[in-house]
């Protein structure tokens, strides 16, 4: 019976007012959900819970290498290398080279790749090419041939100064060749962040390299880690031995101390 | 009787030069006697006759351009033309001032007509983009004279034929011009009054030459003609009318003898693994670029595309006055690939990506491996530009050797401290290069693995890097 009085007791106008405030109420509600479904359509907004995590991944040879990476090295992309010259970061990625099938190119390699050392290890040096190019521009164009020609597996680029462009188009035809590029920069002066795929700092550690994973897409975590110089090149690997001679003088001294 | 189709090119050096965007008339004056040979239409349209003078000419059209005429570049073309036309019909002749003669009657069986014949004949002719005028006859001489008076009719209708040969005044014919003068003095004006008069009259009444030419004409004599036989090699030269300052605009000119390369080698059934294209500078030497398909190509397309690639990284001295392409390497096209689906032709894309690279940033700039059995490390690798084999050598993972190698020995100025080593090499006693060295694997402060070595003179030096 309450509920005719309570209708009873609004008249009209309320009426009114409360199916404009509901109607308003709907009416937004829609609208804000049409404007988040388009603002999402055009990438401009998105979530944070929104992984990328089936990239595909392909063990690097390493053990410890791939658990870090938590399943290896993306299977095509570009990935960045940044490190100081001869300290054993190319070894690191030989065992994933020697696994490939197809051409491995190497782009202004500093000096001449020894091809006798890499038939020792494995690799079948018909399907190894290394290219000498003046200048930057022809040594990118000649990346992104060999990208996307679908022929080559990998291709590692030894050139400082990149671009942010430079790396979408390289990336665009990595996708397309479904090949790999390994960008073999100088630690130093490198500060801009590119958008690639997996970004690896080495340096040299006394036990082999000190490995910092800077980026790594669809990952959030940034990992700092040393790779002992037994896994991924026994052939140089010496364990240390205790010092146990001593000059006379030391000798000497500690006697007395 | 044999058919002869007779083609003269009336314009041929004129339609052989470039000028697809010609504003300006052009003519083509003999430098002997000033006397313009060829006019183009807007020449022509301007009030230019054949046979003018120069200056009248140049009263004529103020913003008149002007091209010497050049014996030499005629004949070349006029080859050209033969040599396209020798895939269509068999037996050709040339033929004094741009003429070509055609022997027709033993092509009909294969055309099965005189009207195919020709269809097929004159679709080339116009591609090729020459000015022509053309004529049937039943002696070689017939046709030619009928053609360069422009009849430009096929029929194999001999009354008809006989018919517009007595048309014809003497001092249009072949005749030398004493004795058509001679002839004119007696009162023999055409060809037909010369025609009408009987054989025996003639050679009792004239001398020798005569009867030949009135046999010949006929078709009672044999008239001796070379024919062509073509060489199987390609060359083409071009001519700009305008210079060309942008080696990127050269791709339209270039494109056109391409095509003519494709015509050469598709209906040869052939490939070309390098041609060179010669570019003509003003006042300076000739520049030729080099461009080569690993895999052998007969399609324009694709050696445009390398070309281009080529030519983007020349540097010219002067604007280009004209090109030439010369094919080399040709071969017998083998299709190696064996069905559709098999593997083959993925090895056909490697080389032509090879192909790609090579023709952009040029030969010594490819290097792969070859191994050698040799402990030396400057002996164990040579790089060879391409077409490196797996050698067939024992693999030995023991051999600690740097992944990058240094062009030359370096001094070593640091301190480093050794990690392994000595490895002795020491051989090459049969080939007077021998070596003595120590190897060691040292790390310098900064954490690098080098790979260094001791002569006997107690130097070190450092050869590789472990990166």
């Amino acid at each position: 019976m309450w509920g005719i009085g309570w209708f009873k007791g609004i008249d009209l106008a309320d009426l009114l007012i409360i199916i404009i405030l509901c109607l308003y109420t709907v009416f937004w509600w829609l609208l804000m959900n049409d404007l988040i479904d388009l603002l999402q359509r055009q990438q401009l907004v998105w979530h944070g819970d929104e992984q990328i995590g089936n990239i595909e991944r392909v063990s690097s040879g390493n053990d410890e290498l791939d658990e870090a990476l938590q399943g290896g090295l993306p299977k095509y992309g570009v990935v960045d290398i940044q490190a100081q010259q001869g300290i054993g970061e190319l070894r690191l990625l030989l065992p994933y080279l020697v696994q490939q099938r197809k051409l491995t190119i190497f782009i202004n390699p500093p000096g001449y790749i020894n091809g006798h050392g890499l038939f020792h290890l494995g690799f079948e040096t018909a399907l190894l090419l290394s290219l000498s190019v003046d200048n930057e521009i022809d040594a990118l164009w000649a990346a992104e041939q060999c990208l996307k020609s679908a022929e080559c597996s990998s291709v590692l680029l030894w050139q400082n100064r990149l671009a942010i462009h430079h790396i979408k188009r390289l990336q665009l035809a990595a996708e397309r060749g479904q090949a790999s590029l390994f960008l073999m920069r100088s630690a130093e002066g490198v500060n801009l962040s590119l958008p690639v795929s997996l970004c690896l700092k080495l340096q040299a550690h006394e036990r082999g390299l000190a490995i910092t994973i800077k980026k790594q897409k669809g990952r959030w975590d940034k990992t700092h880690f040393i790779l002992d110089i037994s896994s991924y090149w026994p052939a140089l690997y010496r364990p240390t031995i205790e010092r146990k001679v001593v000059s006379l003088a030391q000798h000497r001294r500690r006697l007395i101390t | 009787m044999t058919l002869w189709v007779y083609l003269h090119f009336n314009s041929l050096q004129l339609d052989s030069l470039f000028c697809e965007q010609a504003h300006q008339p052009i003519i083509i004056v003999e430098g002997k006697d000033n006397r313009v040979v060829q006019a183009c239409t807007k020449a022509q349209t301007a009030g230019i006759t054949i046979g003018q003078g120069l200056g009248a000419a140049a009263s004529l059209c103020q913003n008149l351009q002007v091209q010497p005429y050049n014996k030499e570049l005629e004949q070349e073309k006029l080859k050209e033309i033969a040599h396209s036309l020798y895939t269509l019909t068999s037996d050709i002749c040339f033929f004094a001032d741009a003429g070509l003669l055609l022997r027709v009657s033993n092509m009909l069986s294969l055309y099965q007509g005189l009207h195919a014949y020709w269809q097929s004949i004159s679709t080339l002719l116009n591609r090729l983009g020459f000015n022509y005028c053309y004529a049937c006859g039943y002696s070689p001489l017939a046709a030619r004279l009928l053609a360069r008076n422009g009849m430009n009719k096929i029929t194999d209708d001999h009354v008809l034929l006989l018919r517009a040969v007595r048309a014809h005044a003497l001092h249009e014919s072949d005749l030398p011009h004493n004795m058509s003068e001679q002839l004119t003095r007696v009162g023999v004006h055409t060809l037909d009054a010369l025609l009408s008069i009987p054989m025996v009259q003639l050679a009792k009444r004239f001398d020798a030459e005569l009867v030949h030419y009135v046999g010949r004409l006929l078709g009672h004599f044999k008239h001796p003609v070379n024919f062509y036989q073509p060489p199987e090699r390609f060359s083409r030269e071009l001519e700009l009318l305008f210079e060309l300052e942008n080696i990127s605009w050269l791709s339209k000119p270039l494109n056109k003898l391409l095509l003519q390369l494709e015509d050469f080698l598709s209906s040869r059934n052939k490939i070309a693994y390098q041609i060179n294209i010669t570019l003509q500078q003003r006042d300076c030497e000739a520049l030729v670029v080099t461009v080569q398909s690993k895999e052998g190509e007969y399609k324009a397309t694709k050696w445009l595309a390398l070309s281009e690639l080529a030519m983007s990284n020349v540097q010219l001295d002067a604007p280009i006055q004209g090109l030439s392409l010369q094919a080399k390497r040709i071969t017998a096209y083998e299709n190696t690939h064996g069905d559709l689906f098999s593997k083959q032709q993925k090895g056909g894309s490697r080389t032509a990506l090879l192909s790609i690279l090579q023709a952009k940033l040029g030969e010594h700039a490819i290097h792969t491996m070859q191994v050698h059995a040799d402990h030396r490390p400057e002996k164990a690798n040579s790089s060879v530009t391409l077409g490196a084999e797996t050698p067939d050598l024992i693999r030995d993972a023991s051999f600690i050797r740097p992944t990058i190698m240094l062009p030359f020995p370096e001094i070593l100025s640091e301190k480093v401290i050794i990690q392994q080593g000595p490895e002795r090499i020491s051989t090459g006693w049969w080939d007077a290069q021998p070596i003595i060295r120590d190897y060691f694997i040292a790390r310098d402060p900064s954490g690098r693995w080098l790979w260094v070595f001791r002569d006997p003179t107690q130097q070190w030096f450092v050869h590789g890097v472990f990166h």
